[in-house]
């Protein structure tokens, strides 16, 4: 592929990545399309930061999850992503075990790393 | 209770962990695994074990064919390595992008349709096929929106213009085909004749929703429309292939799948 296809390509993808994240085509397919995006992502953070979600209850995750896509952050800044909404948003504010939650998590996480990065990037897994 | 097991060798199902148990007293002829699920060490060999007359189809959700990014080394080995194990029939990846220049969404996200974008898609297709040594299929994603609705190409254009310069051979999922010819008001049978039926090597079929825009989303959480499975069986006459049902949301219990495949197999031969 030349240099001047594979730009054009990258900013072709950059440009829907950016719709996506914006949410600003209204049309009916792409308030699917950023449905099915938003979708992956509470999956995701249901797999990856189980006790968080658990502490964060149904509607706040799916909140959470909104916000992250909004951001679309580099697979390895998630973390960093999840904790700056938490403490931006104080989500919810009245669930004192939120933090702890996601120390836990984050634990978790660290316990499983050796493992995955002998095998794959944690963060583009999809079970 | 006792399930009975479709008689057709050509039917299959895409394996989730719901079923444990009840699917291994009934197992299908063909078996597909997502890849990623199942690369942990011992993994494939447990599956094996699990399944010993099945056929395997490793089907992977995270090799990534349409990004510019590199590839992950770590998951094509680990890819690699479970196809091996399970001597899989097919090895088959989505023909989508998920993200670019680091930045991942947790979708499969379709490609402008030009012949600069297949002949990338085709050089990353080759790159994995010489790193697992088999041949590869592509699999058609479902379309809401148009990334370019002036290309000459059509969806299944595209996809042929991959084929043939990857030599690679194709998964077709009947289901996304009829999803995005209704989702972006192209014609199903002119989409199905696009297709290069010779290099199809496996067939899914899925259950889709229709929202009340009218837009048709490839949700996975029901039995297909009669529509999906009579393009199915259009296929099945011209390449007897096997066909694999998915079931992703509102996951039921075996005996509600199993009646499921029972009912697909009437369809695909003309009796439902």
């Amino acid at each position: 592929m030349s240099a001047a296809a594979k730009q054009e390509l990258e900013a072709a993808q950059r440009r829907m990545l950016a719709a996506l994240r914006a949410g600003a085509e209204p049309t009916p397919g792409w308030v699917v399309q950023r449905r099915n995006v938003i979708f992956g992502m509470l999956a995701r953070l249901r797999r990856e930061y189980p006790f968080t979600c658990a502490a964060l209850g149904e509607g706040n995750q799916k909140y959470l999850a909104r916000e992250v896509v909004a951001e679309l952050p580099r697979p390895r800044d998630l973390p960093a992503c999840v904790l700056r909404i938490l403490e931006r948003e104080r989500m919810p504010a009245d669930t004192p075990g939120l933090r702890v939650a996601y120390r836990a998590d984050r634990l978790l996480a660290r316990a499983r790393s050796a493992w995955w990065r002998a095998r794959l990037d944690p963060s583009r897994f999809v079970p | 209770m006792t399930i009975a097991r479709p008689a057709s060798p050509a039917l299959g199902l895409s394996l989730r962990s719901r079923w444990d148990g009840a699917i291994d007293r009934a197992p299908p002829a063909h078996l597909e695994v997502l890849a990623e699920s199942h690369l942990a060490p011992g993994a494939g060999r447990a599956l094996r074990r699990r399944f010993p007359e099945a056929t395997f189809h490793v089907h992977c959700v995270c090799v990534d064919i349409g990004t510019t990014d590199p590839p992950n080394a770590g998951l094509l080995g680990g890819v690699a390595a479970l196809a091996r194990t399970l001597e899989a029939a097919t090895l088959s990846v989505h023909l989508s992008f998920s993200g670019t220049g680091g930045v991942a969404v947790d979708d499969l996200l379709p490609l402008p349709r030009t012949e600069a974008t297949a002949a990338h898609c085709a050089g990353r297709v080759r790159a994995l096929q010489a790193r697992v040594d088999a041949r590869v299929c592509v699999e058609n994603v479902s379309h809401y929106v148009d990334p370019s609705p002036d290309a000459a190409m059509s969806e299944a254009d595209f996809l042929a213009a991959v084929v043939e310069r990857a030599g690679c051979g194709v998964l077709l999922d009947v289901n996304n085909l009829y999803v995005s010819a209704k989702n972006l008001s192209r014609d199903v049978a002119r989409e199905l004749a696009a297709v290069p039926m010779d290099a199809v090597e496996v067939l899914h079929v899925a259950g889709h929703e229709v929202w009340a825009s009218g837009v048709r989303v490839d949700t996975h959480s029901r039995p297909p429309c009669p529509e999906v499975v009579a393009l199915a069986r259009r296929v099945s006459a011209l390449r007897p292939v096997p066909c694999i049902l998915e079931w992703d949301r509102d996951v039921p219990g075996f005996d509600e799948v199993a009646a499921a495949l029972r009912a697909l197999e009437s369809g695909l031969e003309g009796r439902a």
